[in-house]
Parts: structure tokens; C-alpha cells; sequence
């Protein structure tokens, strides 16, 4: 009997949680949206599909941190209606509300938001891209790993939101970046994570913002995207400089004592640089100006 | 062992053939690699030699933990992370990845330990719940084991996302590599799965009477919880070790056995020393082609392990059916 009791209770409970996610569901308001004029603008989103958008866009949710910090830089930050717990600049995308992380944004939330975009990235995203559009809502994929695309991508964004000539601005300010810089004909290393030791290869963002301030990004040699790395060709190539991402918490002394590195030019040298800060490297964003900047000033050093 | 001479004298020779085999291949993945030539003094040299040296240890453990963990289940499905080693040593991982980004520097090189940790408290965890009068059941042991196991890698993603870290470090620590070894972990990996290997190597007898069954074992007035607890703390030390130094590697611990396990009429000690020889050499190969096969990228040492190991377990199936 004592039981039976629990499980009742317990199969109680299971249908009250659902159901006052419904209730919450079903409480939203059914709000209409003036549509003075209905203007479409076509584009080629980077998932590759055509997508027809009704412009402009008065409500928007981020699920990148590189998203987030195009809309703030187009002056739209009040169009956007959520983010995720990793947006944190500019300190405004903070008191946005929350859908989730990058990996797991939650459906449920962004659905009740009603917005008119999302703005998602590729891959880990993908299957969440599908969830969205069953349930009505407009997905756009913006996944750059070039300057070139993160330019052609904010100018979209720009025109999706309304902020073209801002967009305008910002697009070819970062494809402009690399004529300030000479080539310096350094060769850069980037370490992204240790052991095993991955780097920024061919056809990634930070590979071409590295070639952008003056350097020569030898993680191309190891591959596409972010290769795990032989340290043997590492030491045939001889590294000039070496930068280190900020969140691994490395020093010079914990990458000079693996085996092999006291060999190395960069660790000689001592031309082993941890980033200031990874997001402005890292992010197809309009900060990726001030990380090409920074990698130029490391290069230099 | 009352072994006769001439029993002994076969054990040794053999265990001379195995071990130079597994020296040879060290030697010749130390020699050759893609990339360039290499003069003596070569650093590359020496990281490979190391690199060689984790893998032959971690296999070797693992291989020789995977003959403890097949006999005491009775079962050639039977594997080292059953206990479940491998989901405690990324769920220490995981806890500390979080705890270092409170630190100001890194904690990288506290890795292996927390790993060790990890693996070793999991199966002690499962090994005392599997417990109950003085006795441990091998299907209690395995459902309390698959328990653990599942609880730990469900927490793993869980205490991760509470606290807003990424996946990478665990999920890379979790393929296996042997990148970063030096003459340290070389040298302690191989003296300790040496050491310990040698130990379930000297109690083959216990083996050979848990193959036997357990009740029979029993019968004959064989002590087989106190030695079945002994096997399985040591076999789960093993995997513990392997794991900290090497990564999560599968397949090994399972396959080897099932390679060596002809050995087995001439006794337990043979099969216990085949595996750990083969265990060895098979992730000496193993890392060699995972550092020179995709050369200047290394692919996860776990992929060439089942990519080997698939087709060979598959031929093996076939043979005896």
C-alpha cells in the first residue's frame, strides 16, 4: 500500500510539472505585430540554404556570443530578446534573458519568446536548427571562419535588423584589418588546448585573423579546422612565436618543460605570449579588429 | 608454483621472445616516423622513446587487467572499465577542470593524479556496494559496476554545464593520447604496471582457480573471495594507472585476452604474461600509427585501437564459432 502511495504521488507529480509548463505556455499573449510594410530580403545563409526574410526583424534571439556582439555593435541590442549564458559583452548582453548555453540552448524558452530570427551557428547546432523551424520559427546560420565571411555575414545581419550602413562600416573596417600591418614573415603558433595539443589549422577564423596581423599561422600545415598536432613536425617547423589561449592558465615555464620545447625558437627566445583575452580572438565579431591588433602587438614584441 | 624445470624453462624462453618482439617494435617506432630524418642526438628521439613507453605500459596494464577482470567474470566480454574506471577518472577530470578555473594557474600536470584517484574510488565505490555478507557475486559486481559507470558519466556533462565549462578537456582526455610524456611518467608508468602486473602474474593460481568456477573452487577449499578481491583491486589500479597517463583507451583490455587466451592450457602465468607482452606491443603499434598515419595531424589512439582490434576480434568470433 505504502507502495503504491509513492508511486502514485510520484506519477502525480511527473503530469503537475509538465503540465505547468503548459499552463506557462499557453498564458502568452497573443500579441499582433503592426506590419506597416512588407519588404523580403534573400539570402544565402552559411548551412548553404536560401532563405526569404521578412525585414526588418524586431525580434531577435542569439545563440552565439559572437551574435550577440554583432547586434549590440549594430546598435540593435533592444531587438534582441535572448542570449546565451555564454554572451557576455558587452555588459548590456548580461541582463538579457537567458535560453541556455551554446550547447544545449533550450527550445521550450526560445519558442515562448516569439522571436522573429534566431541566429544560430553550425554544427552542434544543427539538430536544434530543425526543432525551431517545425515549431515556426525562422532560423538563420551565420558561421564564419574567414574575415571575409564574418564581413559579408554582419553586413546580412545588418540588413536583417536595419543597421545597413552601420553594417556597412563594421563589414569593412574587419576585411580592411590586415593593410595595417605589414608581413613580418613570423611564424605563429597557436595552442588551443594541451595535451593532446590542438591548434588552429586551414580554414579557421583564427587562422586567418593571425595572417591578418602580419603573421604566418604554421597551423595550417597540420590541417583543417583544429587538428590535433604532432609535436614532431611542430619542432621541424620551429615556431617564431607562441601564443597561448587564456582560459588554459598556462605559463612560459609549463610549456617550456614539455619534452622537446626547450629546443624551440619561441621558448629560446622566449616568444611564448598568452592572449589577453580569447573571446576578441575567437569571436567572429567586431572585436576580431582589436585581436588582430593585439596578435600584431605579440607578434612584434 | 610447484612447476617442473623444464615448465619453468619454457615460461622463460617464452617471455624472452614476447619481450624482445615488444622492445623491437619500441625500438622501430623510435627510429622511424614520418617527418624527417634524425640524427642521434635528436630530441624527437627521446619523445618518441617515451611515448613508446607510456603505450606499452598502459597497454600492458590494461591487457593484463582485462585477463583479472575475464576471469573473475568468467565472461570473455569482460573488460577493464567494468567497475567503472573510466567514468570516475573524467568525472575527477571534470571536477577539476572546474576547480582550476577558481586557481590562477594551471592544473594540468595534476591530472594524471586526479584521474588515478578517480578510477581507483569508482571501483573501490562499486567493488564495497557489490559487498553484501562477506561476499561479492560477480552479477551484483557487474550491475553495481554498469551503475556506477553510468552515474559518473551522466555527472560528468551535468557538473560541467552547472558550472558553465566547456566539454574539450574532458572529452579529448577521454580518447587517449600519449602526448606530454616524459621521462617521468615514463619511467613510474612502467615500473608500477611491471610491479603490479608481476604481482597477478605471481597469484596466477588464483586465476586459474576462478576459471575453474567458483563453487568448485570453493569445494576444493580455495579462498576464492579473499584472492577475487585481491585480482580485482590490483587489475583496477592498473586501468586507473593506464587511464592517468595514457587517456580512456578501449579495446585493449578486451581484445588481448581474447587474443592470448589459447595460451591458457598451459596455465594461467602464461596467459597472464602473453597478454601483458601483446598488450604492450599492440599499443606500441597502435600509437605509432595514431602519431604517423594522418602525419603532421595524430588522430585519438582509441580510434586505431578499434579500427585494429574490430576486424581481428571479428576473425577471432568467426574462428571459433
Amino acid at each position: 500500500m505504502k507502495k503504491f502511495i509513492t508511486v502514485f504521488l510520484i506519477v502525480i507529480l511527473l503530469f503537475a510539472s509538465t503540465f505547468s509548463g503548459c499552463t506557462l505556455e499557453t498564458k502568452r499573449p497573443e500579441k499582433t505585430t503592426k506590419k506597416p510594410e512588407t519588404t523580403y530580403f534573400s539570402f544565402k545563409d552559411d548551412l548553404n540554404r536560401e532563405l526569404k526574410i521578412k525585414v526588418p526583424v524586431s525580434s531577435v534571439v542569439s545563440l552565439a556570443p559572437s551574435h550577440t556582439e554583432v547586434i549590440f555593435a549594430l546598435g540593435k541590442g533592444q531587438k534582441l530578446k535572448g542570449v546565451t549564458v555564454f554572451c557576455n559583452y558587452p555588459e548590456e548582453a548580461k541582463k538579457k534573458p537567458k535560453v541556455g548555453d551554446f550547447f544545449n540552448p533550450n527550445v521550450e524558452m526560445i519558442v515562448k519568446l516569439k522571436p522573429d530570427l534566431v541566429l544560430a551557428v553550425k554544427g552542434i547546432q544543427n539538430s536544434l536548427i530543425r526543432t525551431l523551424e517545425n515549431n515556426g520559427i525562422q532560423v538563420a546560420v551565420f558561421d564564419a571562419t574567414s574575415l571575409k565571411d564574418c564581413a559579408k555575414d554582419i553586413k546580412i545581419i545588418g540588413k536583417l535588423l536595419g543597421a545597413e550602413k552601420k553594417a556597412e562600416e563594421i563589414g569593412n573596417a574587419i576585411v580592411n584589418a590586415s593593410s595595417n600591418y605589414e608581413k613580418t614573415g613570423k611564424k605563429v603558433f597557436i595552442e588551443i588546448s594541451p595535451d593532446p595539443l590542438i591548434t588552429a589549422g586551414k580554414n579557421s577564423f583564427i587562422s586567418d585573423a593571425i595572417k591578418a596581423a602580419g603573421g604566418i599561422n604554421v597551423g595550417d600545415e597540420f590541417g583543417e579546422g583544429y587538428p590535433i598536432v604532432n609535436p614532431e613536425k611542430l619542432f621541424e617547423i620551429n615556431p617564431d612565436v607562441y601564443l597561448v589561449s587564456k582560459s588554459l592558465n598556462l605559463k612560459y615555464e609549463d610549456i617550456a618543460k614539455r619534452p622537446g620545447f626547450s629546443k624551440l625558437k619561441c621558448i629560446k627566445n622566449r616568444k611564448v605570449f598568452v592572449l589577453p583575452d580569447d573571446d576578441i580572438v575567437q569571436r567572429p565579431g567586431p572585436r576580431i579588429i582589436k585581436g588582430i591588433e593585439v596578435i600584431n602587438e605579440l607578434i612584434n614584441r | 608454483m610447484n612447476l617442473s624445470t623444464g615448465r619453468l624453462k619454457q615460461i622463460f624462453n617464452s617471455i624472452v621472445f614476447q619481450a624482445s618482439i615488444a622492445i623491437l617494435c619500441l625500438v622501430l617506432s623510435t627510429i622511424f616516423g614520418y617527418g624527417y630524418v634524425v640524427d642521434p642526438s635528436d630530441p624527437v628521439l627521446r619523445i618518441r622513446l617515451f611515448r613508446g613507453l607510456v603505450a606499452f605500459s598502459a597497454g600492458a596494464s590494461l591487457a593484463t587487467a582485462g585477463v583479472v577482470f575475464q576471469s573473475v567474470f568468467r565472461n570473455p566480454m569482460a573488460e577493464p572499465y567494468l567497475l567503472g574506471s573510466s567514468s570516475g577518472a573524467s568525472f575527477a577530470v571534470a571536477v577539476l577542470t572546474i576547480v582550476s578555473s577558481y586557481l590562477s594557474f594551471s592544473t594540468i600536470s595534476f591530472y594524471p593524479a586526479a584521474a588515478l584517484f578517480g578510477a581507483a574510488a569508482a571501483s573501490f565505490v562499486t567493488l564495497s556496494i557489490a559487498r553484501t555478507n562477506g561476499r561479492t557475486p560477480v552479477l551484483k559486481l557487474l550491475l553495481t559496476g554498469i551503475a556506477v559507470s553510468f552515474f559518473l558519466g551522466a555527472m560528468t556533462p551535468v557538473i560541467l554545464a552547472f558550472s558553465g565549462k566547456d566539454l574539450y578537456t574532458v572529452f579529448f582526455f577521454m580518447n587517449g593520447t600519449t602526448q606530454g610524456a616524459g621521462l617521468f611518467e615514463a619511467l613510474s608508468l612502467l615500473t608500477f604496471s611491471a610491479l603490479l602486473c608481476s604481482i597477478i602474474a605471481f597469484n596466477s593460481r588464483s586465476i586459474d582457480y576462478l576459471l575453474l568456477g567458483e563453487e568448485r573452487s570453493y569445494h576444493i577449499g580455495f579462498e576464492i573471495e579473499k584472492a577475487k578481491m585481491f585480482l580485482l583491486l590490483i587489475a583496477s589500479f592498473l586501468t586507473g594507472l593506464s587511464v592517468a597517463f595514457a587517456g580512456i583507451i578501449g579495446f585493449v583490455g578486451l581484445l588481448i585476452p581474447n587474443l592470448t587466451k589459447s595460451n591458457l592450457s598451459k596455465g594461467a602465468f602464461h596467459w597472464v604474461s602473453t597478454s601483458f607482452f601483446a598488450g604492450g606491443t599492440f599499443l606500441v603499434i597502435a600509437d605509432f600509427s595514431a602519431r604517423n598515419l594522418f602525419f603532421p595531424r595524430e588522430v585519438p589512439l582509441n580510434s586505431i585501437t578499434a579500427i585494429l582490434g574490430a576486424p581481428y576480434l571479428i576473425y577471432l568470433v568467426r574462428k571459433n564459432a
